[in-house]
This record gives C-alpha cells, structure tokens and sequence, in this order.
C-alpha cells in the first residue's frame, strides 16, 4: 500500500475503515416505560473525526442531566440507542446484543470515570490489566501492555504499587492508563477532575491535551467549564438534542490550551529504534494469539501512527511533551505512539504486507465479524 | 497449552473473586457463617450418630441373637424366686457332648453389693460372679490392666474388674484403680482390670456400674455354695435356636422335669438386657438431613448478605461493565465469589467438625464418617452455586450507566 494522502492532506500507514470515530444519526433514548416514558435523546445526529477532542457539556439538573448521561451510555455503548443509528469506527452498533456491546466497549473505547474506580486491594498492574483480562488476552502480554500504558500516564515502576493506597492524582492516573491499555478508538472521560483540587485537576487535563496531541480521539463529559476549555470542540446538549456545536481549534491543531507544550523543541527527534517494527509485528502475533478480536486495537494504533506523523511534522521536531528524551528501558514505547512517535512513522514494511492477517484492516474485519455476525 | 490457559484463569477468577471478598472481610465473615456452623454440625453429628451406633451396635453384638440367658426360675415365674440351676448345671452345659451348638457356657452369680476404697463406699449395681469367658461373651473389653484369668479363676483369688463409672467414681480414671485394694462385700479385691465404657444402660442395669469377679470367689463371700442366678450360653454363630432347644432338653434331663413343668427359662439375652428403643441413636441419615437443612439455613445467610453487598458494589459493577464485561461476566464473577465463600465455609466447618469429633459428647465417642468432610464440602459448595445464583443475577442486571453516573 502507498502512501496515498487522503482529501484532508493525512498520509496514515494504513487505510482506515472511516473517516470518523463517531457517526450518529438519529439518536433517541427513552427512559422509564409507558406512562412515565421520557425522552431524554430527541435526535442526535452527530459525527467527531479522528484526533477529535469534545467536550459535551449541558445542564446539571433535571432532565438535561439525564440526557448527558444518555448520550454518555450511547457514546460508550454501555446501552444501545431506542431509536436511530450508532456507528463507532465504522461498526454499527445499533442493535448489538449485551454481550456483544461489551466487546465493543472493551475493544474500542476507552472509559475515565469521575471517581477514578480502581479495584480495592489490586496493584497498578492488576488495575490497567483488567480490560485486557476481559479481552482474554495472555498474561505477560497483559502486563507489558499495561507497563507500556502507565509510562504513558507517568507512572513508570510504579506498578506494582497498591492502587487504592497512591495518592488521588496517581489513580487518576492508573485510571487514565486502565483507559488507554487496549488502544481505544475512543476515550471518554466523564468529569475526569471531579474528584480533584485545581492543580491535580490541571495536571490530568494537560495529559489528555497530551494524548490528544498525539491523536487520540477524546470526548469529555463535563458541566466545568475549565475542563471544557481544553476541548477543541464543545457540544452543548439541551432539551435533548444538540443545542450549539462550537468548535474551538481545528482537529489538526494543537488542542487550544496545550499550543504551549507542543512548541517546537530544539532538542534532535530520538533516533528510530530498528527494531520498532518488530515489536508491533510481535504485538499483533501475540494479540491474535489471544483471540481474532484483538485486532482492533492495532487499528487503532496504526491509524494514530500515520496520525503522529501529521503532528510531528505540523510541529517539526517536537516530541510529545513531557515524554520527550530516550525510552526507558522497560518502556516498550512501540506499542503506543504517545512517547516516540517517530517510530511509527515509517511507511509500511513490505513484510507488513506480504502477510495480509497482520494488517489492521485483517483486526478490524475480525471486530466487524465478531460484533456484526 | 490449553490446560496451562485454562488453569491461569481459573487462578485469575479465584484470586479475583478473594478480593472481592477479602475487601469486606466482615460481610464476608457474615455470609460464611451460617455455612461454616452447618457444614461443621454436619461432619460432627454424622461422627456422633456413628460413634453411637457404633456402641449400641457393639453392645448390641455382645448382647446379640446368639446369647441365650437361662435363668433358674420357671417362666412367667418373679425373677426374685429361688433358683434352680447350680454349677453341676453350667458344668453339664459345657462338657456334655449333646450340645454341639453350644459354644460358651458362663455360669454367673449376681448380687448388689458394695464396693470401699480408701474410706469411700460406693454402691455396685451388680456384682458377677463367673468365669474367664464372661467378659468376651458380652463384649465387654478391659481397657486397663486385664481380664480374670483362668489362674485366677481356679485358685478362686480375690481379683475383680470393674465397671467404668465405678472405677471413675472411686479412683477418678481407670488406670488409677487398676493394683488397688478394695473392699467388695467386706472382702477384700484386687483390682486387676477396669471395663471400657459401654454408654448403655437400661433403666434396670448399669454395665458401666457393675463389677466382675470369679465365680469361684464370689460364691465362698457373697453367696456361698448357692445356686446361679443365670447361665449365659454363647450359641454357635447363626445357631441360637438349635443351642436353645439342645440346652433345654439337656437340663429338663438333669432337673428330670418336662416342657411343661420346668423351672428354668431359656431365652435370648438381648430381650432381656436391652429393651429395644432405648438408647437407639438416631441414624446416622437423619442427622444428615438436619444438617442439610442447617446448612440451608446458612446458604439464606449467604444469600442475604451477597445480595445487600450488589448495592454496595453497584459503582464496581458499573466500572467493570464499562471496561468490557458482559453481564455473564459479572453473574459468572459474584457467582464465584459465592461458591469460592461458601467453599472456605465448608472447609473451616469440617476442620472444626473433625477437631470437635475428638472429644466425648455427650457419653458418645464420636466415629468419623470417611465421607462426611467430602459430603459437607460439597453440600456447602452446591449451596454457594443454589444461593449465590440470585445475587449474581441482581448484580448481573445492574444498569452500568446509573452505576457510574450516580452522584
């Protein structure tokens, strides 16, 4: 496959199967039942790109608090919507069963809550493999995939800390990684800060400015309007249905409140590891070792390294922030995109493309397969 | 491979469903309780029904369908008459060759009597007077010093063997008495033996609160050259109706007197010694059955414990909903939690049951039941799968979303 540049000037690694992360169309919720039947969603129709950063924000009482929890159900595929069309990466999931759901929900989407919802007496470690232990995905897979995913949120060798005695801001953390271990599609943070002073508040949104930077598509459920501001798109919800649509940056900028840790930096980009494509080929052997349904991560991986691409070369030889300088040594950075992009930059290997099962497109087949039949 | 697989999740659930319940040791302590006492009382009553069938059935034995009594008055005659029968008789018994299913033959001669010992004068229900072989004729076994021997017997030596209580009240514990002087009827004994406890008692005999010495003895101090109170016949196995019809016609000889006239009675000794219905322990399948009920009991704990406990863990349950579980995999989740409860439950109950059956309760040795640990432990896990299933279900049924956005 060549890199041909899409209409909006992107150049991923590999094809994607949609333009969008989020396509609703007509999306109604009810609650209660009969006489007491309410309509909570009266219609959405929304779409968010990839690298998108929204927040959703709407009244905090009566029924407008319950259409904001609606549409966080929906969003999360926590429950399907009564009436319309829901698709999540391409992937109708409309009419999906429980079960079903639920593997989209821990394939591709990646879920912050308000409080940050450890598991009591489990290390950092057992906390971020959770997902991929639902996603039946083998051991020590898990536990370097869940390393990988607290160096992310900086908490490197601190994983086999117990999670529920670190401090608040550092499970918010372990939380944020948790999220982020399976390589959703989609982030959703519901009042990420709510249980956080300002400053530890601050620190949190500037990580997801940071992942956002690096082209993880995020939505913020949040009535703060601080915490709104870092969004590069803010939906406000009333009565039901989408009452302004304000978008605050482009979804190739920078997120508005973060321009100023992406400056370009002076420091030489870290040097490509040779190894880099090994160890995503390793990744993929290992995922689909553990089921065919893992796949759908790596679409999610490869589509944020043509992604990073864009965005180092928007901002020349900036890294990402605060994880700029070399890897740590357990730090298997190949896996995520966040620290050193440059590594998955390369355009695709021809041995990438002589085994067709290893390509993203072969993941997301197994997902649609998986979730559609 | 796929045991290797299968053995890690199996690890991972089980080290999950301890969490969950070592989070909340309390609650846990709680639901478990009810189990822990049922499968506890279940191994322990089984060891007590069998520990008590096992002596009734051992006295049974020994009292069993081939031991004739013959008394020494006519039938239907007050046991307090005269007897007829003399040691010429039990000499008959044993040598005549026209008995051949007679295998036993121990002539006795019984009276209250009175033991002292060292001031303390304790009244003794029934004195025996007989030979070696009356002990191992009624099943009785000397758990301290020894039987009267047959030395003993033929020198008529004042040795006696004492029933269990008695030793216990007059010397606190069988092998304190055992070489004692005591003085039995005014005479003075040695004590050479002490009889294991037997538990069972009928309203007239205490086995336990008796005391056996040689015929020979006996009859010079307590009834000397007087007649027998009875002659205990040991049929041949299987043979107690041939041995009781030989017997008979062998003394209405020598007594020269007919069917119709005799004044001596043959009958089997159980009838006589154990009236049926007393002292039966309970069988060892309904104490079974009681148990199981208590430890149905216990599973409703468990049950109401683990289903206020879904509340409590609500925003859990809507956290790992939301990171990727089905609602089979929160059912599946609780569900181990109950079993894996309920299990830890039926182990502490059967440590407990089996330490528990190593005491005496209630007069009964205790007997383990091989089976009954196994039993009990399965019960209880069955119980954690039947009384779990509806609070996994409840937790299962959760809306994730109030869960998570509850405030």
């Amino acid at each position: 496959m060549s890199m041909v540049p899409e209409e909006d000037g992107r150049s991923p690694a590999v094809p994607r199967r949609s333009p969008s992360v989020v396509q609703m169309s007509g999306v109604r919720q009810v609650r209660g039942s009969g006489a007491d039947a309410l309509d909570v969603l009266c219609g959405i129709d929304l779409d968010i790109p990839h690298g998108d950063y929204v927040a959703v924000t709407g009244p905090p009482v009566g029924p407008g608090k319950a259409a904001l929890s609606a549409l966080y159900g929906v969003l999360g595929c926590l429950e399907p919507p009564a009436e319309g069309e829901y698709r999540l990466d391409g992937v109708d999931v409309t009419g999906l069963e429980d079960r079903k759901l639920a593997l989209v929900r821990n394939r591709a989407v990646g879920f912050v809550f308000q409080t940050p919802g450890l598991m009591p007496r489990t290390s950092a470690f057992e906390n971020v493999e959770l997902p991929l232990a639902y996603a039946k995905v083998e051991r020590s897979m898990r536990r370097r995939r869940a390393q990988a995913a607290l160096g992310l949120v900086e908490l490197t060798g601190l994983g086999e800390n117990r999670a529920d005695r670190m401090p608040v801001i550092e499970q918010t953390r372990v939380a944020i990684a948790r999220a982020l271990v399976t390589t959703p599609c989609l982030i959703i943070a519901d009042e990420p800060t709510g249980e956080l002073d300002a400053k530890s508040g601050s620190l949190i949104m500037e990580l997801f400015d940071r992942l956002n930077g690096t082209g993880r598509t995020i939505v913020l459920m949040t009535r703060d309007e601080t915490v709104a501001a870092h969004a590069k798109r803010i939906i406000r919800l009333s009565d039901g249905v989408i009452a302004e649509d304000k978008r605050i940056a482009e979804i190739d900028a920078p997120p508005p409140l973060a321009a100023a840790l992406l400056l370009p930096k002076s420091e030489p980009e870290p040097e490509l590891q040779p190894d880099a494509e090994q160890d995503i080929e390793t990744d993929s052997d290992s995922g689909r070792g553990a089921g065919p349904d893992i796949g759908a991560d790596m679409t999610a991986r490869a589509r944020f390294a043509g992604k990073s691409r864009r965005r180092r070369d928007a901002r020349g030889a900036g890294t990402g922030g605060k994880h700029a300088g070399p890897p740590e040594p357990e730090f298997d950075s190949a896996e995520f995109d966040i620290s050193l992009p440059a590594q998955l930059t390369a355009g695709p290997e021809p041995g990438r493309q002589a085994d067709p099962t290893r390509t993203s497109e072969a993941g997301a087949a197994a997902l649609s397969d998986k979730v559609g039949g | 491979m796929r045991i290797r697989e299968f053995w890690a999740r199996l690890r991972d659930s089980l080290r999950s469903a301890w969490r969950g319940l070592s989070d909340d040791t309390l609650r846990s302590g709680l639901a478990a309780a009810g189990l822990v006492i049922g499968a506890g009382a279940l191994v322990l009553l089984m060891a007590v029904g069998a520990g008590g069938s096992a002596s009734a059935e051992a006295s049974r034995l020994g009292v069993g369908p081939d031991l004739l009594t013959v008394t020494g008055q006519a039938p239907g005659a007050p046991a307090a008459g005269a007897s007829s029968l003399t040691l010429d008789d039990a000499k008959l018994l044993a040598d005549s060759p026209l008995d051949p299913d007679v295998a036993e033959v121990a002539p006795v001669s019984s009276a209250p009597s009175t033991v002292v010992f060292g001031g303390a004068s304790v009244p003794v229900g029934e004195v025996f007077g007989s030979t070696p072989a009356y002990v191992g004729m009624f099943g009785d076994v000397v758990t301290s010093g020894a039987d009267i021997n047959d030395t003993e017997y033929n020198e008529a030596q004042h040795v006696v063997v004492l029933g269990n209580t008695l030793a216990n009240e007059l010397f606190g514990g069988s092998a304190k008495a055992v070489g004692a002087s005591v003085s039995l009827g005014g005479q003075p004994y040695t004590v050479v033996g002490v009889l294991a406890a037997k538990g069972t008692s009928t309203a007239a005999f205490d086995p336990d609160d008796s005391a056996i010495a040689p015929l020979t003895a006996v009859q010079g101090a307590i009834s000397p050259g007087g007649p027998l109170s009875e002659i205990d016949v040991q049929a041949v196995s299987g043979q107690t109706t041939a041995a009781q019809d030989e017997v008979a016609s062998l003394l209405q000889e020598s007594h020269q007197v007919t069917a119709a006239n005799q004044d001596f009675t043959i009958g089997p000794t159980a009838a006589l010694v154990a009236p049926s219905g007393m002292n039966a322990a309970p069988p060892v399948a309904t104490l079974a059955a009681i148990c199981i009920a208590s430890l149905l009991a216990g599973g409703l704990i468990l049950m109401i414990t683990m289903w206020a406990a879904v509340s409590g863990r609500s925003r859990e349950i809507g956290v790992r909903r939301a990171l990727g579980a089905a609602r089979g995999v929160i059912r599946r989740q609780f569900l181990g939690e109950a079993v894996l409860l309920a299990a830890l439950a039926g182990v502490i109950g059967v440590v407990a049951g089996v330490i528990g059956s190593y005491f005496t309760i209630d007069g009964v040795k205790p007997v383990l039941v091989l089976y009954s640990p196994l039993l009990a432990l399965c019960a209880a896990a069955v119980i954690g799968v039947l009384f779990g299933y509806l609070p996994a279900n409840r937790a299962a049924r959760i809306h994730p979303i109030e869960a998570l956005r509850h405030e």
